[in-house]
């Protein structure tokens, strides 16, 4: 209980701090950190949003969070129902991404080959910087002119890359390992001594898996932005562009609570598995 | 591993000699800067992720084997903390931050942004490790901490951290090439990344550039997989065979 209740604290005072540091961060910064990213060239009109914003005080803005108001954005329609818009555009992508990366890691758990040309191939595509294959995938958009596939392709490959080399290298321990062994000398088919092996594997896995998920929200960042999809990476590019200071904050909160919630989910998995 | 040397230098040389040929659109000569590029990016790719690797690993060391700890606490609610920030944030900050060079910005950015991901999963591996019996084993026969970690802890993690580390070096060779794929960068840096960049935009009219680019980074790839290459597993009973 003790536990349970230290780390509920632990997730409140992450969301707090988060929002709390990007709002000081935000308005701290100068005009020249935005000039020198190239954002925006140090617009004068957004100059002078970011410094009206530094004149709202942080208070207002915590007691506003804690009534459920995350206030209204620049553009005039409230920060709540932006970031409502931007997860029904982003979550389909994001499930269907998770859905596949569970569904590759119990293939390749089942039928992976260690040191084969799929772990080469998987340790290549690791290696590869993301934007070789979102490029890539970019062109394949192009000439089909299917655009929803190369987004959730170019969320999907990199991670998957990245678990798949991490599965195979587990495999070729496991695969030798002593209570594998004994299950094939009491007859067990191959199948069925790699069934048995995915929850230890998963388990194995879980730290890769804790940040495979935080990332994908922030791969959303790039993936959407060079895409030019609606969805939670370009309002969080557009809130900072434009100096949206209480975007900003909204969309920190949305990152914090998914950081909090696949922390959680993490947390109760390790718990069952080693319940059990 | 005399051949595999003689291998990875006769693809060198090939790559090179491929593009001595060529010249790029500011009329400098592809081999030399691919050469330069190369070098560079390198270095800078593996200083990044060895300076992520030995935080963690240090971190992991001294935060000890409990999950629970208090340093294993305060850690993640830092790394925690840092995640729930978008990256876009991070960077104006360290643009803010340092005035010069302006280099290392990105670069420092990717490691604060990195950290935590490279943290969770050195620790989470660690911790894995240090419950299996061998390391039991070699606790029980009076072994250290600091023994126990280097010669079995990390030697049986390498299934799960060599991908990871090979995913940070390709990440922070090409670093530049995200930045200049976002919002324009300066294209004459001599780095893999922008030439990346500059390959694809010029892809029709010169795809050498892209291909030699490609071609190089593969065999960075190759190079660094055959050096990182894992040795067999360790047991209980290789461990009492030892």
């Amino acid at each position: 209980m003790k536990s349970i209740a230290v780390k509920a604290g632990a997730i409140l005072a992450q969301v707090f701090a988060a929002h709390g540091l990007a709002y000081f961060l935000l308005t701290i910064l100068p005009d020249a950190a935005y000039a020198a990213l190239g954002l925006f060239a140090g617009n004068v009109e957004v100059a002078n949003k970011i410094r009206a914003s530094g004149s709202v005080s942080y208070t207002s803005v915590l007691l506003d969070l804690v009534r459920s108001d995350l206030g209204m954005g620049l553009n005039g329609v409230p920060v709540a129902e932006q970031l409502v818009q931007a997860i029904q555009s982003s979550a389909p992508n994001i499930f269907m991404v998770s859905a596949l990366l569970a569904a590759g890691f119990i293939s390749i758990v089942l039928w992976g080959k260690p040191n084969s040309v799929c772990e080469w191939a998987s340790r290549l595509l690791n290696f590869l910087p993301p934007y070789v294959i979102v490029s890539l995938l970019m062109l394949l958009s192009l000439i089909s002119g299917v655009d929803q596939l190369p987004i959730m392709l170019a969320l999907l490959v990199p991670p998957l890359a990245l678990l798949a080399s991490q599965v195979l290298g587990l495999l070729a321990v496991f695969l030798q390992s002593d209570h594998v062994r004994f299950h094939r000398s009491l007859g067990a088919s191959e199948f069925k001594v790699r069934q048995r092996l995915v929850k230890n594997t998963a388990l194995a896995l879980l730290p890769s898996v804790h940040s495979i998920a935080i990332n994908l929200l922030a791969a959303l960042l790039f993936v959407e932005t060079i895409f030019n999809k609606g969805g939670v990476g370009t309002l969080a590019i557009r809130a900072v562009r434009t100096a949206d200071i209480k975007l900003v904050l909204g969309v920190v909160l949305l990152f914090a609570a998914w950081t909090a919630t696949v922390k959680l989910l993490t947390l109760a998995t390790r718990r069952l598995a080693i319940s059990e | 591993m005399t051949k595999v040397a003689s291998l990875v230098l006769l693809a060198l040389i090939a790559i090179l000699l491929f593009a001595a040929t060529k010249h790029d659109e500011f009329g400098r000569n592809v081999a030399t800067c691919l050469a330069q590029a190369t070098v560079l990016s390198l270095v800078k790719g593996l200083l990044v992720a060895v300076v992520l690797f030995a935080i963690a690993l240090v971190s992991s060391l001294v935060s000890g084997r409990r999950v629970a700890g208090g340093v294993d606490i305060i850690a993640s609610l830092i790394g925690d903390i840092v995640d729930s920030v978008p990256a876009i944030i991070w960077v104006l900050v360290f643009a803010a931050a340092i005035a010069e060079p302006r280099q290392i910005v990105p670069v420092v950015g990717f490691t604060l942004v990195a950290l935590p991901y490279v943290l969770r999963i050195v620790h989470g591996e660690v911790s894995r490790i240090s419950l299996l019996e061998y390391v039991q084993a070699a606790e029980a026969i009076g072994a250290t901490r600091v023994r126990i970690y280097f010669t079995h802890i990390l030697p049986n993690s390498t299934e799960i951290l060599v991908p990871v580390f090979l995913q940070l070096v390709g990440s922070a060779i090409a670093l530049d090439g995200a930045i200049g794929l976002l919002s324009g960068g300066n294209r004459t840096d001599l780095n893999l990344g922008t030439f990346l960049i500059r390959g694809k935009e010029q892809f029709l009219l010169n795809p050498s550039l892209l291909l030699t680019t490609l071609a190089m980074y593969a065999l960075l790839y190759f190079t660094l997989d055959v050096l990182m290459r894992r040795r067999g597993p360790e047991t209980l009973s290789s461990l009492i065979a030892r």
